[in-house]
């Protein structure tokens, strides 16, 4: 029963680790002295962004037309959502609209 | 050493210690008043801020403030907790005195507005205000302060201060 319990759960790790290999690359983008770093990141559908805030104030990272947004971020605190083809790519902090990023998105999975 | 000059030292060291400070300009200043004025300097800002929800009707300005009063805040609780772990207490001084005093009469005349006239004179002075309160922060305060951590928190507040300063730029022309 046991061996029957682990091999299971070994199908289902290597099935989420595929499954999350062909979701696509993780990316990471740190919010520093009101700065989006990298302020214009290249990526493709099905990859994953994480931002996470390193100041001491919040921020937002909020897309320009509002279609996705992260809320709050307080110090430390990190949101991340998965690319798709035709999401808004320019997005900003609502709270501090000069800081500004840009998301180049390919559709290439692959790519 | 010569006793005699070494006892005269000590009695003026010690006598420096405890006795308030007599600085008469901002760069005199010792870091427990800097950290006093740093934290008088944000808590006017929260307050015009409030003054400016209650009496505006423009969105902007009341993203603006709310902004102000996150942002001021976060930087104040950051401040108090680096005195707690320092175990000091801010000191009052001449500047926080100046600065309360300014802002006491500023609030009466902005209370005295309405409409487009409060919304320009909130702008204006939220861009004056961080000009020189970044100015002072800059070239007064952070070449002079000892204590490091001190040193490190006003070095992260003034990029604050900065985007603030751009911000209300923003809004000061978006007004005009």
């Amino acid at each position: 029963m046991a061996f029957a319990m682990s091999a299971l759960s070994g199908i289902r790790s290597a099935a989420a680790a595929k499954a999350s290999a062909a979701a696509g690359k993780h990316y990471v983008v740190e919010i520093r002295d009101f700065i989006f770093d990298p302020a214009q990141l290249e990526i493709a559908s099905g990859d994953r962004i994480t931002w996470i805030n390193r100041d001491i104030v919040p921020h937002t990272v909020t897309a320009i037309d509002r279609s996705w947004d992260s809320g709050t971020l307080e110090r430390d605190e990190s949101w991340e959502t998965y690319v798709k083809e035709g999401m808004q790519p320019d997005y900003f902090c609502i709270f501090h609209p000069m800081m500004k990023a840009r998301l180049k998105i390919t559709s290439d999975v692959s790519s | 050493m010569n006793t005699k000059l070494f006892l005269s030292a000590l009695a003026i060291s010690t006598i420096a210690w405890i006795s308030p400070s007599s600085a008469a300009s901002p760069s005199e200043l010792n870091d427990l008043e800097i950290a006093h004025v740093a934290y008088t300097a944000d808590s006017i800002d929260i307050r015009y801020a409030h003054l400016a929800l209650a009496i505006s009707k423009n969105p902007r300005i009341h993203e603006f403030a709310r902004t102000m009063i996150r942002d001021h805040t976060a930087v104040n609780e950051e401040a108090l907790a680096l005195l707690k772990e320092l175990n000091v207490a801010p000191q009052d001084n001449f500047l926080s005195q100046k600065l309360s005093s300014d802002a006491d009469q500023l609030v009466a005349e902005m209370s005295g507005l309405s409409g487009d006239a409060f919304d320009k004179r909130y702008a204006e002075n939220e861009l004056g205000y961080h000009k020189a309160v970044n100015g002072l922060v800059e070239t007064a305060f952070i070449p002079n302060i000892e204590t490091p951590q001190v040193k490190a928190l006003f070095e992260k507040a003034l990029k604050i201060f900065k985007a603030h300063e751009h911000h209300a730029e923003m809004m000061v022309k978006s007004l005009k």
